[in-house]
């Protein structure tokens, strides 16, 4: 492997390749460093890139450490990016918005810690959409993201800077935050692997919160076995986020078993996720479906009767939770330079959040309508009800038929850079697919499967019971086995 | 029921929100909006959207609650954090500035 080539390194060929002597960490990171100043005027993936000498002499350490014997962690030096709500000590951390312009945090994120203990390097904060409200990247308040397939298309969102990133070589793997497919989607558009926890496996301390009750910090990577072994690395219990699940319920390695193949698993594909999907996307599940049974799985159809409610119920609770956290924005405690002489309290408060964008403006005004008092019964409280009967229709059909349920991650192809940022409902529905395993607290995973004739991704989605993240990832990585070869990423 | 298609997804249009509603929602939340007109069809949209809501038939259905054991929960005692009041923005002389109360 040449040196202008080690940059389309897999993490797991990485970290052979820096354990093996075939190139440094530092070499790699110099050669991401300028695959990243090559790259950025035409994506736009990242906000921000760290300073550069401080990484290369962080990465000089660990092959020092390789060198001597010592230990210097699963990553051994790994280039990565951070979706821009996920905090890192020290370094500006704004959401997308205005409303956090200056804001260095002060403390790091649980997932930043042990991707720091694995030796992992953070080279970039992603672009997203505002506070992950989006799902395009074009409600950035610095820019829309370019999807690296056709500069011209949308890479997805809310982490369309992570996507886009891991699909232009800029980084070997990042992290994202999948609310309500977050992860998934851009990971579809751009045609790479995004995973979504199951909740609680991945702590959500240093998370910029959203909506608390369903989101999960995710990897998103080149491949399968990739994404595993970021997981492994991030998730565990955490003290400081209650929600963690308990260490015996967790695994402690995601890539033990993953080449186990599919042999047996039963797999539903879900009929109200496929029915309406672009024919190019239905069809490309289809093949999918006929790969794993080549594998030894069986497939049929399924129904989710609640399928067709799951996004009024996830925008309705999401809108009503982030109401509720982004009130914590009084620029008081944190904010940007607006001096408070001359301001009554409420008036500065309402003055600072003018810095919103509209989108998030939106969202705390319906937030505040659909869990208001003469409201609740009508939206937020059906909206937990249909939550819940989704919920047990997901757990009957993996307590009694599945083990895997399949669909398209996205009902269509990706679109152009403003094709819909005027329409959010016809945006709404763009996640059919994936709030249901945020709003059931299922692990899923999106994977890159086919390119359109158009030249577009088109990504493949798996859902698994909780906790059964190890079969999830043995089922999508044996799909990756066997999908038709994949064209190179344009450049 | 029939599979409900992304294609066939009957959104209801009662378009009962107002634009005083919204001038007035946006208030509660304390959140500057110079021209509400601006929101008032997307707010709208959206609230119709959720309106859905109303076939789904989940009327008599309860809540599911998920009980959290107190012993679960960690201990409740100061951390520090280090320092951090040197991230707030208002601050002078020992002392966070706020804006007046009425």
């Amino acid at each position: 492997m040449n040196h202008s080539s080690i940059i389309r390194a897999s993490a797991l060929e990485y970290v052979r390749g820096v354990a093996s002597g075939e190139f440094t960490a530092e070499e790699f990171l110099s050669e991401t460093l300028s695959r990243i100043e090559e790259a950025e005027a035409r994506y736009n993936a990242y906000l921000r890139v760290e300073d550069g000498q401080k990484l290369l002499a962080r990465a000089r350490e660990i092959d020092r450490g390789i060198r001597s014997g010592q230990k210097v962690g699963l990553l051994a030096g790994m280039p990565v990016s951070i979706k821009d709500n996920i905090c890192m000590r020290g370094s500006r951390t704004t959401c997308g918005s205005r409303m956090l312009e200056g804001f260095v945090a002060p403390y790091d994120a649980t997932a930043v810690s042990r991707l720091h203990a694995e030796g992992g390097i953070i080279v970039a904060k992603a672009n997203m959409d505002e506070f992950a409200m989006g799902l395009t990247t074009e409600f950035s308040a610095y820019g829309p993201s370019r999807n690296p397939w056709n500069t011209g298309y949308v890479p997805g969102g809310s982490s369309g800077g992570s996507a886009a990133a891991t699909a232009a070589f800029e980084c070997v793997a990042s992290l994202g935050s999948d609310t309500g497919g977050s992860v998934r989607n851009p990971a579809s558009f751009c045609s790479v692997v995004g995973y979504k926890p199951t909740y609680g496996l991945v702590s959500r301390h240093g998370l910029v919160s959203y909506a608390n009750s369903i989101e999960q910090i995710g990897p998103l990577a080149r491949t399968v076995s990739d994404a595993a072994l970021v997981l492994g690395v991030i998730a565990g219990r955490d003290t400081h986020d209650d929600t963690t699940a308990d260490a015996a319920a967790a695994a402690d390695d995601y890539l033990e078993g993953i080449e186990g193949g599919v042999e047996g698993m039963r797999v539903g594909i879900v009929d109200e996720m496929t029915g309406g999907a672009d024919p190019e996307v239905a069809r490309a599940v289809e093949r999918a479906s006929k790969d794993l049974e080549a594998a030894g799985a069986s497939c049929e159809r399924t129904s989710l009767d609640m399928v067709g409610y799951s996004v009024p119920s996830y925008y309705t609770i999401t809108a009503a939770e982030a109401a509720s956290n982004l009130a914590r924005y009084d620029n008081l405690r944190y904010g940007y330079d607006l001096s408070v002489d001359g301001y009554e309290f409420n008036s500065y408060v309402a003055e600072a959040r003018g810095r919103f964008g509209p989108e998030v403006t939106r969202r705390m005004i319906l937030g505040g309508y659909v869990s208001s008092a003469g409201h609740a019964g009508r939206y937020y409280l059906k909206a937990l009800k249909v939550q819940a009967k989704l919920t047990r229709e997901v757990a009957d059909a993996f307590a009694s038929s599945y083990d895997i349920l399949m669909a398209p991650t996205v009902p269509i192809l990706p679109f152009r850079i403003g094709e819909k940022s005027d329409d959010p409902v016809s945006l709404f529905m763009v996640d059919l697919n994936t709030v249901t395993a945020n709003l059931t607290r299922r692990p899923a995973v999106s994977v890159p499967y086919a390119v359109s004739a158009e030249g577009l991704p088109i990504g493949v989605q798996m859902m698994a019971d909780s906790m059964q993240d190890k079969a999830l990832l043995r089922a999508a990585r044996a799909l990756e086995k066997r999908r038709a070869p994949l064209p190179e990423v344009p450049d | 029921m029939p599979p409900r298609l992304i294609t066939t997804l009957a959104i209801p249009q009662s378009g009962l929100v107002t634009e005083e509603e919204i001038e007035s929602v946006s208030k509660l939340v304390r959140i500057k909006v110079a021209d509400h007109r601006e929101h008032v069809e997307k707010v709208r949209d959206m609230i119709n959207f959720f309106e859905m809501l109303d076939s789904a038939g989940v009327e008599d259905d309860e809540l599911v609650m998920d009980d959290v054991p107190v012993s679960r929960l960690r201990e409740d005692a100061h951390e520090s954090f280090g320092g951090l009041s040197g991230y707030v923005r208002q601050y002078r002389d020992g002392y966070v500035r706020v804006p007046k109360m009425d």
